[in-house]
């Protein structure tokens, strides 16, 4: 109680205090005592204006935050040579300098220490003028930025070679130069208590349905946390069914990515510090999808997803199958190749189970180890791990020699489908012990389980396996093939339920 | 949000693996030996108007459930009667179902696990599945749906290797009799089966009139399925093993054998019969607690779920002791309670549902829907 | 046995209560009855896994027979 009054006492004290005094030294020490008091980046640059009205100014700005030459050359040097009217005063003085003094695009004036500090730290130079309680705030953002180059996780082969960066208005840029057009909407918001980072949500009006925006809206705006550092950290606050493995909003690192995405109707939210952007609502089918689909000819496209499928697959169940059908039911293998596997598996003296299991471990902890080290030690890795662990495990009997390809199959299948990664892993987990219990009807059950998770889940409002239950063709016609794109006459029924044509007429009776 | 109600394609797949579900690894229409195909088609004719029926039956409780359904018609305690006697009709089938899969996962692959292992397994899925409710239950079977068509599809194109179109001849040596016996059979199991789902269309569909695009499609599809599969039996097998076999379509498909490497397909009819059957007991169970929550007086069902479940494992024991029992059990001639349910009822609902409509008509022109 | 399948289905109906979200008592008490119902159920089928399938409509056609006669 005694705190809690304490506290209060204080805040309304800080409260008589948060306007700018007219006195330009009053106004600096308090800066200097309360705001940013133990802050050294902080630049204090005193000047003063020409006579006949000569006045003292300050041009407070954090060091590395702005660009130097851009202060210099459109606010301190304009403000140096210029001469004030005598008779202007107080706030038509600062109109004045806003208007006829400060060559800059960016310029609002503030009345309180609380904007001042906001906008400096954020990396815009605050004018403060003697007699004025009035300031300028001019835009002069400028830090060490990445260029835009290919992003390191979705490399392609044909198609563009831009990347988001870590800064948002960059990546908004990059984002508007792929949709020339008006209804491409950018609302910006101010996320974490303490970051207050920047975040983007950006749609097409007319594609996107208002209920995704607003429901996208609100999420984002419950959000009360004090760090957003990356996108990851909004993903986490509002994705649908937040304790299953299998991803309910997308993320990527391609502008081309997201303006596709935000065509068909999506959202798309974009971070600032972070070259992930986010996409809502995710289903299940764009995790098999790469933004190289769309540029390859069809046919190949829908080939390297059906092997995307497949590998997901491979990569789910081999462990699973070879378990169930080594321990349960071998007389379902051709007879050779169950004799082959007899004699392999002969002198091995662990049980099938406990042999997938520990391959499983073992190349789990190699892939682990494999991601983040540098590059050449990565390489050692793998080949400590292909080469003497499997080879040698095989010759010292520890493993059998079928059991290392399954493994290998599984491995390099995972990468192939590198979206569903870290949920391949737990599904491979869950079927191989489904396996263990009751061969391959376990296995099934497993698979029905999973079904059954991904079938009641829904990603902002849209069923997670929506284009892969539609049956219809025009509703799966970019979900285990792509079809054509001139074949692509609807955008998807559930994202954008209003606006749906997206090849016109013109277009349709030409290809005939 | 966007309002998601299933289409109707979902609808019919869902009716689709619901006829199949665990019907076709049995001799279906033994009776009918070699005319087997005959029994198909008087069964799908006889049975075309009762599914109608049933699709207007929902069309007429357009926006309510079977319940409330039941209830503008009756009133509410014979209401309450005639769901007791639905949802032990459900409860019973669901039982029988489990039994039949049990018995055949034993029977044919895995000798030494106890049944009531597989029962409990099953237990847990349908438990979920059946508290998810029947959206998520017709967005499974649309998935589900094409592996067990591109199952039976390419199953059915290996066994052309071993088919003996001569086995299907001389036609009605035996004369109408035993194609008439089973084409009844099939009538009873499984084509009208179907009435389970005439609660639950209403949940399937917002449209008008779209429950016969959901029951038609689903219905002619799986009957047309179930005909080839065991007609394709028949001619692989030869009439006297169907009659004596247990699970024939399980034998046909073990005969194929091609260049010695695909070999052992019947184990994705176990996969098929499997998943079928799974969607078969969730339904039921569905329509099982549904219809009990209405005769307690509960609006909602889903806190009876786990006990009627969970008593799915002892019940699939007893309604199928055995093989022999099970088989006996599952191709009965229509007995009268199913007579009822499938047939009768229906038919009651249905008159009193038109003369009441008609009077609503009459009485207020122009309002539409509902009873 | 017996211990365990009861054991069994106390645990699922305590855990299945405890994570309901609001407990009206009528439906706790529907529930507490079939539970229990499932319980014998599945009691009497271990002890006796030839429990007889009561036939009501099957007794009451042998007695319509008999009457007919």
């Amino acid at each position: 109680m005694f705190f809690w009054k304490k506290a209060k006492g204080e805040r309304s004290k800080a409260k008589g205090l948060d306007r700018l005094s007219t006195s330009l030294e009053i106004n600096v020490k308090w800066l200097k005592s309360n705001l940013f008091a133990d802050d050294d980046t902080i630049v204090y640059r005193h000047f003063r204006t020409k006579e006949p009205q000569a006045r003292q100014c300050v041009l407070i700005h954090a060091d590395n935050m702005t660009k130097h030459e851009f202060l210099s050359d459109y606010i301190v040097r304009p403000m140096m040579s210029s001469s004030l009217p005598k008779e202007l005063q107080g706030r038509r003085l600062i109109q004045h300098i806003t208007e006829q003094v400060i060559q800059s695009d960016g310029v609002a004036v503030f009345t309180d220490y609380n904007k001042l500090a906001e906008g400096v730290v954020a990396g815009s130079g605050a004018v403060l003028v003697e007699g004025c309680n009035h300031g300028i705030s001019v835009d002069a953002q400028g830090w060490e930025r990445r260029s835009v180059t290919e992003p390191q996780t979705e490399s392609v082969v044909r198609g563009p070679r831009q990347g988001f960066t870590e800064d948002l208005l960059v990546n908004v840029s990059l984002v508007r130069r792929k949709i020339l057009n008006p209804a491409l909407k950018v609302k910006i918001l101010d996320v974490g208590l303490q970051t207050r980072t920047k975040v983007a949500i950006v749609y097409v009006e007319g594609i996107a349905s208002k209920e995704l925006v607003d429901e996208v809206f609100q999420r984002i705006e419950r959000i009360e946390t004090d760090a957003i550092l990356e996108s990851g950290y909004i993903e986490e606050f509002i994705r649908d069914s937040p304790n299953c493995p299998f991803p309910t909003i997308g993320h990527t690192e391609r502008p081309d990515g997201v303006a596709g995405k935000i065509l068909e109707g999506r959202v798309a939210v974009l971070v600032d510090g972070t070259p992930f952007a986010l996409t809502m609502p995710y289903l299940l089918v764009e995790a098999f999808q790469a933004n190289e689909d769309y540029y390859h000819h069809w046919i190949a496209a829908s080939f390297h997803r059906t092997l995307r499928y497949i590998s997901f697959f491979l990569t789910t169940s081999t462990p699973g199958l070879y378990l169930a059908l080594v321990t349960h039911h071998p007389q379902l293998i051709p007879v050779n190749l169950s004799v082959s596997i007899a004699a392999a598996r002969k002198n091995v003296p662990f049980p099938a189970i406990v042999e997938v299991m520990v391959m499983g471990l073992v190349f789990e902890i190699l892939r682990e180890g494999g991601v983040r080290l540098p590059k050449p030690v990565g390489q050692a890795i793998s080949i400590v791990g292909a080469i003497v662990l499997g080879d040698a495990a095989v010759s010292a009997s520890l493993v059998s020699a079928p059991m290392i390809i399954v493994v290998g199959i599984t491995g390099v299948a995972g990468f192939v489908v590198s979206k569903l990664n870290d949920t391949a892993v737990l599904i491979r987990i869950l079927l191989v012990v489904t396996s263990a219990i009751l061969g391959i009807y376990g296995f099934l059950f497993g698979i029905m389980g999973i079904m059954i998770q991904l079938a009641s889940m829904e990603s902002f409002g849209v069923p997670y396996l929506s284009s892969l239950t539609s049956l219809t063709i025009q509703g799966s016609k970019d979900t285990i093939v792509r079809l054509p794109w001139w074949r692509m006459v609807l955008r998807p029924r559930h994202l954008a339920a209003k606006n749906r044509e997206r090849l016109q007429r013109k277009s349709r009776s030409k290809t005939k | 949000m966007i309002n998601e109600s299933v289409p109707e394609r979902q609808g019919a797949a869902l009716v689709f693996l619901f006829i199949i579900g665990n019907s076709f690894v049995f001799g279906l229409a033994r009776w009918a030996g070699r005319d087997l195909w005959l029994s198909f088609l008087v069964a799908i004719v006889l049975a075309l108007p009762l599914i109608l029926v049933y699709g207007r039956l929902d069309t007429l409780m357009h926006g309510q459930s079977f319940s409330e359904g039941l209830h503008r018609l009756f009133g509410k305690w014979p209401s309450r009667l005639v769901a007791l006697i639905y949802s032990f009709y459900a409860w019973r089938l669901g039982c029988l179902v489990t039994g039949n899969i049990t018995n055949f996962v034993q029977a044919v692959s895995l000798p030494d696990t106890p049944q009531v292992v597989m029962a409990s397994a099953y237990a847990i899925l349908v438990l979920w599945a059946v508290k998810e409710g029947i959206e998520v239950l017709a967005r499974f079977s649309s998935v589900m749906v094409i592996f067990v068509l591109l199952i039976l599809l390419t199953a059915l194109a290996l066994a052309t290797t071993e088919v003996d179109l001569q086995e299907f001849f001389p036609i009605l040596y035996d004369g109408f009799w035993p194609v008439f016996q089973g084409a009844f059979q099939l009538l009873d199991f499984p084509f009208l089966e179907t009435v389970l789902l005439v609660g639950l269309a209403n949940a399937l569909t917002t449209k008008k009139n779209s429950a016969y695009k959901v029951l038609i499609p689903g219905f002619l599809l799986a009957a047309f399925f179930l005909m080839l599969v065991a007609s394709a039996s028949v001619a692989i097998l030869g009439e006297e093993m169907y009659k004596i076999t247990f699970f024939p379509v399980f034998l046909a498909i073990a005969r194929i054998d091609i260049a010695l490497f695909l070999t052992r397909l019947e184990v994705v009819v176990g996969v098929t019969f499997a998943i079928g059957g799974f969607l078969k007991i969730s339904v039921c169970l569905l329509v099982a607690s549904k219809n009990l929550a209405h005769a307690l007086g509960f609006p909602d069902y889903r806190f009876l779920v786990t006990p009627l479940v969970l008593s799915i494992i002892p019940g699939s024991q007893w309604f199928a002791k055995s093989v022999m029992e099970m088989n006996l059990g599952a191709t009965k001639i229509a007995a009268f309670t199913d007579v009822m349910v499938q047939i009768v009822l229906p038919m009651i609902f249905w008159g009193v549902a038109e003369i009441r409509m008609s009077r609503v008509r009459k009485n207020k022109a122009g309002k539409p829907s509902g009873i | 046995m017996l211990i365990v399948i009861v054991l069994g289905y106390v645990v699922v109906g305590g855990v299945e209560l405890f994570l309901w979200k609001e407990r009206p008592w009528q439906e706790v008490l529907v529930y507490l009855l079939l539970l229990s119902a499932t319980a014998t159920f599945s009691v009497l089928l271990t002890i006796d896994a030839q429990l007889p399938v009561p036939e009501p409509l099957g007794t009451l056609w042998n007695w319509l027979q008999k009457l007919w006669q």
